[in-house]
């Protein structure tokens, strides 16, 4: 009896704490078993009910925690602890609680085995609960189900290991893990491959092992570590050692690795072998460079060979001209004969010229001068020169129509090149009889002006149409007996391309094609209105000591027309033209104006040579020489005032600052000729 | 300098050194009318048949294996004959025409050449500087 009252004093007392109790008897998720000292469960809570599947009744005062866990584990736990603690503990209740009775913390794991028989793993906190004499009175279990957790675990072990496989297996990076301090902790098969070395050799080595002499000894090694640490990345590529000593093109990656709190746990070292692709590289490198010598070398032997083949050709037509204007004339078949040397010569020369064109687009030494082409004028000058072709193959040309005030961004002479070209194809390919038109359009959305040169010959099928822009290929005409190269409209296209134009063709079997040149629209120069007539005569009237002479060296004929019409504007101020260099030193020499304008690009001598030969010559050496250009980089214009122009105007010329820099230069030639004086 | 308007009177040189050039350039000009064509083929003398026989136009060729067109002109530009002479260059390489005006040419013509042409060139070039 005696006995059953103390135990039901402990119990008691046990049951005595008040809001604790409360809190686990009521907690679902955690398994609260209290027990007495002997182990036998009291306290059964709702937790634990539900994890276990028993009734506080079915367990409480009947069973110990050991007979709910797994036994195998329970024998295997104290068989540990009795070597662990140097005492022989009993597998049971003891195995669980004889830590906590000892005053020390214990947290294990263990596997609950519910009542109908399932098995779930638990973590379970063990605490032995005292009365105020110290003595244990019981113990208290809270556990949780840690199956979620295991299952986790186990699947990051699951996931770590087949990153573990992959990363050893991984062959073609060498993937080294480093401590802190660069010593090599582990690799994978990478480094093997690729380096050489067995893990014997390396594990527990410095990694500079990898470096050559040279890098270590200029701390490439540390400073890799150090980058890496200090921005968490470091990136090199270079040369590295294999074990053998041969050395190795390859890309290295070194990453930090640093624990949640921060601190650097070590590093991990990738490297990558690219000798191949640094092979493939080179190689490549040397297959373009040789491409390009090659390329230009054609180039070169095209436009020395065309060279070549004009001499011979020269005397063949020379002489084949003078046997044809020979007293006493050939005959009629000797003429005959004459004619078919001359325009198989002369085809010929068309020919080298047409080959020599193409190389030097091709080889890129092609320059163009690009600056506002009016179209009216252009297309009246190209209709001049084709119109002799015209009428001998009677074919009928509309005069182009000059009321379009068209105006292209283009090179004056290439794009005369252009429409001649297509004018003269549109003549030779036509039908008898037929006809050629010239059309402008604009279009302000594409800020384009397109050029149409339609005729109404036989007509391109599509098939045909994509081969028309190949070199030599002359889609069948050559059995038409009509003469041609096939290069006039790869020449042309190459052309239109450099102007930042498109060229293109639309055709109808039986009805004619219409070739057409699409190019950037440009702000027609905005002429002033024509000096009047009485100004006019003042001006000439006022040829007296006052009137100043400006030479203006311009081959564009719209620019020359606005400049005279400025200057004509000027009662004190005489314009004089010339159209070349070489016509410009002369006027200078024998006029020696006040002021030069000049155009850059000339043809013949350019502006640049011609201020030259100016500044050359004691007579004309302080005459202020103005720049006049359309070429208007920075750098052309560093390289015209490099080359003595005292300003440089850009085209389009504005008036107002035309007008500032051409009273400039007058004040400045005063001041000269003060001097001299 | 002769005045006259006989084409006969002006003095032209012709040097180049193929002789189907020197020929031809001689047989075009002859039947032109233009009787006092003389020719080498040696462009190293003719600084010094410069000197002695002060041409009106000469007529140079570029390319020559002995010294080229431009040391030539580069020559006569030193000579001290009595009179600057005019010069047409023929050359086959029409990439150099800058450089040739640069060099001092007064005009240029490229091979092969119409003979028209080069009779109109060498009357414009006669007439530029008075003489036919």
């Amino acid at each position: 009896m005696a006995m059953a009252a103390v135990e039901l004093r402990r119990k008691n007392a046990l049951l005595k704490t008040g809001a604790l109790q409360n809190a686990i008897l009521n907690s679902a998720n955690f398994s609260s078993i209290a027990t007495d000292d002997k182990g036998v469960i009291q306290l059964f809570n709702v937790g634990a009910e539900r994890m276990l599947g028993y009734s506080a009744a079915d367990v409480v005062d009947r069973i110990t925690p050991a007979d709910i866990s797994d036994p195998q584990e329970v024998i295997a736990r104290a068989a540990a602890l009795s070597v662990e603690l140097g005492t022989t503990i009993a597998p049971g209740f003891e195995a669980l609680a004889f830590k906590a009775s000892r005053g020390i913390e214990d947290i294990y794991e263990l596997t609950y085995i519910r009542k109908d028989g399932s098995r779930f793993p638990a973590v379970v906190s063990v605490t032995a609960l005292r009365d105020d004499e110290l003595a244990v009175i019981g113990y208290l279990l809270i556990g949780t189900d840690n199956s979620a957790r295991r299952h986790a675990e186990e699947k990051l072990r699951g996931t770590e290991e087949t990153f573990r496989l992959m990363v050893e297996s991984v062959s073609d990076y060498a993937i080294v893990m480093l401590d802190p301090d660069g010593l090599v902790v582990s690799w994978n098969t990478g480094v093997e491959r690729i380096k050489g070395f067995t893990a014997d050799d390396i594990v527990g080595r410095h990694f500079s092992t990898f470096y050559s002499a040279e890098d270590v000894a200029s701390g490439k090694p540390k400073r890799a570590l150090d980058e890496a640490a200090a921005s968490g990345r470091y990136e090199d590529e270079g040369w590295r050692t294999r074990k053998d000593g041969s050395m190795f093109w390859a890309n290295v990656v070194v990453t930090a690795i640093r624990d949640p709190a921060g601190n650097l746990r070590g590093f991990a070292k990738l490297t990558r072998d690219l000798t191949e692709r640094n092979k493939v590289e080179v190689a490549l490198t040397n297959a373009r460079a040789a491409a390009e010598k090659a390329n230009l070398a054609k180039s070169d032997f095209l436009s020395s060979m065309s060279h070549e083949l004009r001499s011979p050709l020269n005397a063949i037509l020379g002489f084949a001209q003078l046997l044809e204007s020979d007293s006493p004339p050939p005959t009629a078949v000797q003429g005959e004969s004459i004619i078919q040397i001359l325009n198989a010569g002369w085809y010929l020369l068309e020919l080298i010229n047409e080959i020599l064109d193409l190389a030097t687009i091709e080889s890129g030494k092609l320059s163009m001068s690009l600056e506002p082409v009016s179209l009216p004028e252009l297309l009246l000058e190209c209709h001049a020169m084709i119109d002799p072709l015209a009428q001998r193959r009677g074919i009928r040309m509309s005069a182009p129509r000059s009321d379009a005030p068209y105006c292209v961004h283009a090179d004056r002479t290439r794009i005369k090149q252009v429409l001649i070209n297509l004018l003269s194809n549109a003549i030779k390919y036509n039908t008898p009889g037929g006809s050629v038109a010239v059309d402008c359009t604009a279009d302000a959305a594409t800020g384009r002006v397109r050029i149409t040169v339609t005729d109404t010959g036989a007509g391109l099928p599509p098939e045909k149409l994509a081969q028309l822009f190949q070199p030599f290929n002359r889609l069948g005409q050559e059995v038409n007996g009509e003469e041609g190269t096939g290069i006039g409209l790869v020449v042309s296209k190459r052309l239109v391309e450099l102007m930042n134009g498109i060229i293109g063709v639309e055709s109808r079997t039986g009805e004619g094609s219409a070739f057409w040149v699409e190019l950037l629209s440009s702000t027609p120069m905005v002429l002033p209105a024509a000096v009047e007539p009485a100004a006019a005569e003042e001006s000439a009237a006022a040829a007296t000591a006052g009137l100043r002479t400006v030479l203006y060296v311009e081959d564009n004929p719209a620019n020359m027309e606005l400049v005279e019409r400025l200057i004509g504007r000027r009662k004190d101020l005489r314009l004089l033209r010339a159209i070349d260099g070489k016509q410009g030193v002369e006027l200078a020499r024998t006029c020696l104006p006040h002021v030069i304008l000049m155009d850059i690009n000339l043809p013949g001598i350019s502006g640049i040579e011609a201020l030259r030969i100016l500044r050359d010559d004691a007579t004309t050496a302080h005459i202020p020489v103005i720049a006049v250009s359309a070429n208007a980089m920075a750098s052309d214009v560093q390289k015209g005032l490099d080359a003595g122009f005292c300003r440089y105007l850009t085209k389009p010329i504005k008036v107002s600052n035309f007008m500032d820099v051409l009273n400039g230069a007058l004040a400045l030639a005063e001041e000269r000729h003060a001097d001299v004086q | 300098m002769p005045t006259s308007n006989d084409p006969s009177a002006a003095r032209i040189l012709i040097v180049d050194d193929q002789r189907s050039n020197v020929r031809l350039l001689e047989q075009t000009l002859r039947r032109a009318g233009y009787d006092a064509v003389s020719s080498t083929t040696e462009p190293r003398e003719v600084g010094a048949l410069h000197v002695q026989n002060d041409y009106d136009l000469i007529l140079l060729d570029l390319q020559m294996p002995q010294m080229t067109g431009f040391e030539v002109m580069n020559e006569l530009q030193g000579t001290r004959a009595a009179h600057p002479v005019s010069i047409l260059v023929l050359s086959a390489d029409s990439t150099q025409t800058r450089a040739v005006m640069a060099a001092g040419a007064d005009a240029f013509l490229g091979k092969p050449f119409r003979l028209p042409d080069v009779v109109e060139r060498v009357q414009g070039m006669l007439q530029a500087r008075g003489t036919p």
